[in-house]
């Protein structure tokens, strides 16, 4: 039981997979580059495990180390220090010495530019990893029955750049899947296709991973893609893994400024901790709105200096009934902008000098300039280090 | 009475005389025989330079004709890599198989003078009569290479054209119409008799003439007989010959001094067929040699005993100064040239 | 599912030691290194030895004293600083000149829509199989300020009134121009294959932005280039210097002096031996330079991914149409063709039929013979020299080509070997370019007559010597075309499963090709007509048409002289012709 909590959410994340087992174990990874201007640490001892038939996604800005992870991972780089483990066998260790070559490690990738091979037909460029390990007549039915699986089928003999962006993603894919590798390796496959078609392959992906059942290790910057796709998230920032966790609570309950602020819109507004406010996990913070009751984050050491965090779409607005606080949380504003977004209205709350963005539905949505009160429940408000 | 007796002596004494002439020249030629008859044993002479394969084509039908039994191996090939390889295989332990080395001009092979790998021979002069032996009998002479002013007749009359080195510094001359060869050794050789001084002047003085200055001598006659330019200097008489036989609008004129080099042919000490050698070396140089290479080449002795061609007829008739490559001369020439080079950028 | 501890295996790790294991990779890696400094350092030793030795009237290794001497003599010759001006001012002038206008051509044949724009690209590359010997007579007929056929039809066309110039090829400037005409065929080979590959998406971008197709050539497309242009302009700057072509034809009679002239003089003035001495310090001073540049050269392309051109997402870039610059574009490059490939070609076919040469007229037509030719068809020797210069072509066109693709690919993807070990290759298999010909030659034979690899005498050792020499420009070319490739194309294979070999057979390799075929079309022309390094290694059995023509040309036999150089220029073209068109073939389909 301990080694799935540590996975923080139990079977449900496995999408019920017969067996438990962890797939890639990656113990203190640290690679450092030789900079234009001296040396870059791009991972500072980097440890996570992926469990077998998971969809785990390596989620953060540019330059947080999360594609040099992967391609760690993929053999592509060798970090200094550390360990990786990929079903059961050591293909890293940098105190046993050990490596073992990108080619050995039975991995499938997909690059972010695809690297179709553009002399190649899809047909020769799928057939490719097979090459040698499999009779003519096999290799032409397993690269058939993945181009089927695609749709890419009537495109077999095409030549790679031939083929619209969204065709070449999937080639790469069917590459990348038609050795039937256990592990899968996706450096933001999605990123350069237009919003329709990043949408559309988004399913598909998630569809054929589990269909297919096969552990995958997902690099993304964008956090939509991120929530959508995974079973669990690794926040990445500076060549450190902030926080894991499964989308729904990292997304609800960060435990880290920086990934309440990367996986969607947050306030953030300046507070002072005041005292303990009752139960263990929650402070009592004076803010420019107001006294406001939250939980404490796990980043949270004490001190003075504090932000208080919430999402928009927590934002109650309260009739204009004068009772006062009933729990607190409650603040006053004036509306500065109302957008309206077609699910939803993006409002503008001023108070003060802090401005706010909340959700509201379109249907209760504020005129602008009208003074508004809200709450925003204490369950959903949470205290950073400030 | 007294007629009879002085015709008897006179007959006696002729007689004598050409008995005694033919037992020189007969012992002379014994000489060559046995010379021949160790040749035709070795069967085979390898020659080096940068003669011209028809050359020996004709000499091969020629020899074989009147000495058979010797085999001409040649590598045609300018004289100064040759001369490194040999060096250098040497020093290795691996002599070179050549058992001649020629060269355009004796100059190119005083290294291996220095380093005393050549075989003298005395026959050459001895037996088969030629003056041209140098270096203590290490070179004989294989034909000479004049060095006149040339100029293009159609676009200057034999009357108009510069008669002496110093001719060549007339105003009218200046812009373009004189080529010049860049390695400048009718210069160098001049100084040799007029001292570096006047040499160096001279050069100075035509200089400033704007004269085109290419390397390479067949591209400085080919401008001469394109109407490129009036006058050439650095050019070879035979070769302006040559292009005059063909239709060329092209001629000389011999200055005072005249410089004149040498080509020659030495025999390395450790050829392999060296009687051959000496043989092949030595027949070359007689007028039938002379004259096998004159039809072929236009090229042959110039000066000097054994003499023929259009060249030295000229010569004869005008009999000026002649400086004369020979390896007394040598270390001057190199000395002057390195000089000159410099007005035209060498550094030392 | 609950699941207990104790069922939860620990995970078995299975170590798998690593450093030593002798992969296909590291051993052609230690191959490589090893082959190529062997390569480059016997010559490159003979120099720098050679620079310390007295050497006047001595070979280099004849004696055992060492002495400063040469470089002294450099340093303190009152011609020194003029000497170096001049080559400065020259060389910068020649590149000027010459690269833009590769860059220019290059980018109209590969990169628009310019009519007859296949035929141009192959006819470009022709002035490089004419041996420099032989067009020495066609440049002095054709630019002598009074007389020449170029400066005679520029009179007329502005109609000039003076009887001289208006280009006076005699100066400096008139060096500059004939040089840089001369750098543009290999210079727009090294540049072509680069702006082929270019990925167009990245010049879409542009194009949307608003930008026309000018300003989209200037900010996008030629920054990008920018490893292949400086590995150019490097390469040509040393080529420039050490050449002594132009400088040998008209620098004499414009008393202008510059380093190769000062080589020249110390390596071929016909007084017994070379100055090996003073010929290599003064080459020492050009690999100096050769240094430096290869140091700014690195600075400038390090990171190079951002050059990755060749990405696999598109390949083929688009023709840029030029609208009404259309004929403008082709009339330029026809006349470029007609001066620099036409005229001294002409001149040559003219000298060919002409016992000596002679401007066109009414006594020179009736001089035409044509026996030149059928001399040579039934002589057994020319065919032996053919032979043989076709085998030395082959050998070292295809070793050269060999070679560079594995320095490439070891320089640029650096792989776990590392940036010193890349820069060592990068730099080491450049350096050949600074050693005067001569040099290499005498390198070889110092060192080979010895070996015991039994090559002396024979067409193998002239072959390596000009795969020594040849390298230089191969692996500038190879760089240049292997950064396009996006290294991410070979990482694919390899996450494919593919070994280090197969990846470069099935990847790499074809991605290269059209490179390839240029550095192994460049090294085959090259290796027809190079005379310096032949003249100093054959033998009577290893005659080329290049010796052969050289023996001609100094024995007074021009006509002969200009019949072979036709023919090897005939067969050099066709040469040339047919990679071109494998290249567009290969263009269409793939």
């Amino acid at each position: 039981m301990q080694e799935e909590e540590k996975f923080a959410g139990g079977t449900s994340a496995l999408h019920g997979h017969g067996d438990f087992r962890i797939m890639i174990s990656v113990k203190d990874l640290v690679k450092v580059f030789a900079g234009a201007r001296g040396e870059v640490r791009a991972l500072r001892g980097v440890s996570f495990d992926v469990a077998k038939g998971e969809l785990f996604t390596l989620l953060g800005p540019s330059g947080c180390g999360k594609t040099t992870t992967l391609r760690c991972i993929a053999g592509l780089e060798q970090p200094v220090a550390g360990e990786i483990v990929i079903d059961d066998r050591a293909v890293f260790s940098a105190r046993g010495g050990a490596f073992v070559p990108p080619e050995e490690r039975h991995i499938g990738m997909v690059f972010q530019s695809y690297a179709i091979w553009p002399h190649m037909t899809v047909f020769q460029n799928v057939a490719y990893p097979l090459a040698g390990s499999a009779s003519r007549a096999e290799i032409r039915e397993r690269v058939g029955s993945i181009l089927d699986r695609l749709s890419l089928g009537p495109l077999a003999d095409r030549l790679a750049p031939n083929l619209s962006g969204g065709q070449q993603q999937r080639v790469a894919l069917a590459r990348a899947l038609v050795a039937q590798p256990r592990v899968l390796l996706l450096d933001e496959p999605l990123s350069n296709l237009d919003a329709k078609l990043r949408e559309q392959m988004r399913f598909e992906l998630k569809s054929l991973q589990e269909s297919f059942g096969i552990t995958a290790v997902y690099v993304t910057h964008d956090q939509e893609e991120a929530l959508a796709l995974s079973d669990r998230i690794a926040v990445m920032h500076d060549g450190a893994l902030l926080e894991v966790g499964r989308p729904a609570e990292l997304y609800a309950r960060p435990a880290h400024r920086i990934t309440a602020d990367f996986l969607g819109a947050a306030n953030f507004v300046p507070a002072r901790a005041a005292a303990d406010a009752g139960a263990a996990a929650e402070l009592l913070v004076e803010s420019a709105l107001g006294r406001f009751v939250a939980r404490r984050s796990a980043e949270w050491t004490g001190g003075e200096a504090a932000l208080l965090f919430f999402r928009p779409e927590n934002i109650e607005l309260m009739d204009d009934r004068p009772t006062g606080g009933n729990g607190g949380n409650c603040a006053a504003a004036a509306v500065e902008r109302v957008t309206f977004l077609g699910a939803a209205a993006d409002v503008i709350l001023r108070c003060g000098a802090i401005a706010l963005r909340a959700r509201i539905h379109p249907a209760q949505a504020p005129a602008a300039g009208r003074q508004v009160k809200f709450r925003v429940a204490p369950e959903s408000c949470i205290v950073f280090p400030g | 009475m007294k007629s009879f007796q002085h015709a008897a002596i006179a007959g006696l004494l002729s007689l004598f005389i050409l008995g005694s002439a033919n037992a020189q020249d007969k012992s002379k030629s014994d000489a060559i025989v046995q010379l021949y008859n160790a040749a035709k044993k070795e069967g085979r002479v390898v020659i080096w330079g940068p003669t011209d394969a028809i050359v020996y084509e004709r000499m091969q039908e020629a020899l074989d004709k009147q000495y058979p039994g010797i085999k001409i191996e040649h590598f045609e090939s300018i004289p100064e890599p040759l001369v490194q390889r040999i060096i250098a295989e040497s020093q290795a332990g691996k002599p070179a198989g050549v058992d001649i080395i020629q060269s355009g001009s004796l100059r190119a092979l005083r290294p291996l003078i220095d380093r005393d790998m050549l075989a003298p021979y005395a026959g050459w002069e001895k037996d088969f009569n030629l003056d041209a032996v140098y270096a203590n009998q290490r070179f004989v002479g294989a034909y000479n290479l004049t060095l006149p002013i040339a100029y293009n007749s159609k676009m200057i009359s034999a009357k108009d054209a510069p008669k002496s080195w110093d001719d060549l510094t007339d105003p009218k001359w200046k812009g373009k119409k004189i080529i010049i060869e860049a390695r400048l050794v009718p210069f160098a050789m001049l100084g040799t008799e007029w001292g570096k001084a006047r040499a160096t002047e001279l050069v100075k003085k035509i200089l400033t003439q704007q004269p085109i200055i290419v390397q390479g001598g067949t591209t400085v006659a080919n401008a001469l007989a394109g109407g490129q330019v009036s006058i050439a200097v650095g050019t070879y008489a035979f070769t302006i010959e040559g292009l005059k036989k063909q239709g060329a609008a092209v001629d000389w004129v011999a200055p005072s001094p005249l410089p004149v080099l040498t080509s020659a042919e030495g025999v390395l000490k450790t050829a392999a067929h060296p009687n051959a050698a000496r043989f092949f070396a030595g027949w070359m140089g007689t007028p039938e040699g002379q004259r096998i290479r004159y039809n072929a080449r236009g090229q042959s002795m110039e000066v000097g005993r054994n003499a023929i061609g259009n060249v030295a007829e000229r010569i004869k008739t005008q009999q000026p100064s002649i400086i004369l490559e020979t390896d007394k001369t040598f270390a001057s020439i190199l000395e002057i040239q390195r000089e000159l080079g410099k007005l035209l950028g060498a550094l030392r | 599912m609950s699941v207990t501890p104790s069922a939860i295996a620990k995970p078995e790790i299975r170590w798998r030691p690593f450093a030593r294991r002798l992969s296909a990779r590291s051993l052609i890696f230690a191959l490589t290194i090893a082959v190529v400094s062997y390569l480059v350092l016997v010559p490159l030793f003979m120099l720098l030895y050679a620079s310390v030795k007295s050497t006047e009237d001595k070979l280099p290794f004849e004696t055992t004293a060492m002495t400063l001497g040469n470089y002294a003599a450099v340093l303190t010759s009152p011609a020194t600083l003029p000497i170096f001006l001049d080559t400065l001012i020259f060389t910068a002038g020649s590149l000027a000149i010459g690269l833009p206008l590769a860059i220019l051509l290059a980018w109209l044949v590969e990169r628009t829509a310019m009519p007859a724009r296949s035929w141009i690209g192959s006819l470009i590359l022709v002035p490089m199989t004419v041996p420099s010997l032989l067009s020495a007579i066609a440049w002095i007929q054709l630019l002598d300020p009074r007389n020449g056929w170029i400066n005679i039809l520029l009179r007329a066309v502005l109609h000039f009134s003076e009887d001289s110039g208006p280009l006076d090829v005699y100066t400096l400037s008139g060096m500059c121009f004939v040089q840089g005409l001369r750098l543009v065929p290999s210079a727009y080979l090294m540049i072509a294959a680069s702006f082929r590959a270019m990925d167009p998406s990245l010049e879409e971008q542009s194009a949307m932005a608003g930008r026309n197709a000018a300003q989209t050539t200037l900010r996008i497309t030629l920054p990008i280039l920018r490893p292949a242009l400086l590995a150019a302009l490097i390469y040509f700057v040393i080529v420039v210097i050490e050449s002594f072509d132009i400088p040998g034809l008209l620098g004499f009679t414009a008393r202008i002096r510059v380093l190769s002239t000062a080589i020249y003089w110390a390596t071929h003035s016909e007084v017994g031996l070379p100055d090996y001495g003073l010929a290599s310090a003064l080459g020492a001073i050009i690999l100096g330079v050769a240094l430096l540049l290869m140091w700014g050269y690195h600075r400038l392309t390090a990171h190079q991914e951002r050059f990755a051109t060749i990405t696999g997402k598109g390949y083929r870039p688009r023709q840029i149409d030029l609208g009404r610059w259309k004929m403008a574009a082709t009339a330029f490059c026809a006349a470029y063709i007609f001066i620099a490939v036409l005229l001294p070609f002409l001149m040559l076919l003219w000298t060919s039929v002409q016992p000596f040469y002679a401007p066109p007229s009414a006594d020179s037509l009736a001089r035409v013979t044509f026996d030149g030719y059928v001399k040579i068809w039934s002589d057994g020797s020319v065919a032996r020299a053919l032979r043989n210069t076709m085998i030395l072509a082959l050998a070292a066109s295809v070793a050269t080509l060999v070679l560079a693709i594995l320095v490439s690919w070891f320089v640029v993807r650096r792989g776990r070997s590392g940036a010193a070990a890349a820069k060592y290759l990068a730099t080491v298999s450049f350096l050949p370019q600074c050693v005067p010909s001569i040099v290499i030659g005498l390198a070889f034979i110092f060192v080979y007559v010895r070996f015991p690899l039994p090559i002396y005498g024979t067409l193998w050792i002239i072959a390596l010597a000009m795969t020594t020499r040849y390298l230089a420009y191969g692996s500038r070319a190879a760089t240049a075309a292997l950064v396009q490739v996006h290294g991410e194309l070979e990482e694919a294979s390899q996450m494919a499963g593919a070994p280090w070999l197969r990846t470069l057979r099935r990847v790499t390799v074809p991605l290269l090709a059209p490179a390839m075929i240029n550095v192994f079309l460049w090294v085959a022309v090259h290796a027809m007509q190079e005379l310096s390094m032949a003249l100093m290694l054959y033998n009577p059995d290893t005659v080329v048409v290049s010796t052969m023509i050289w023996s001609m040309w100094q024995n007074g036999r021009t006509a002969d002289a200009a019949v072979l150089g036709v023919v090897l220029i005939a067969l050099s073209a066709l040469l040339l012709l047919g990679g071109q068109w494998v290249a567009y073939l290969r263009r269409t389909d793939g």
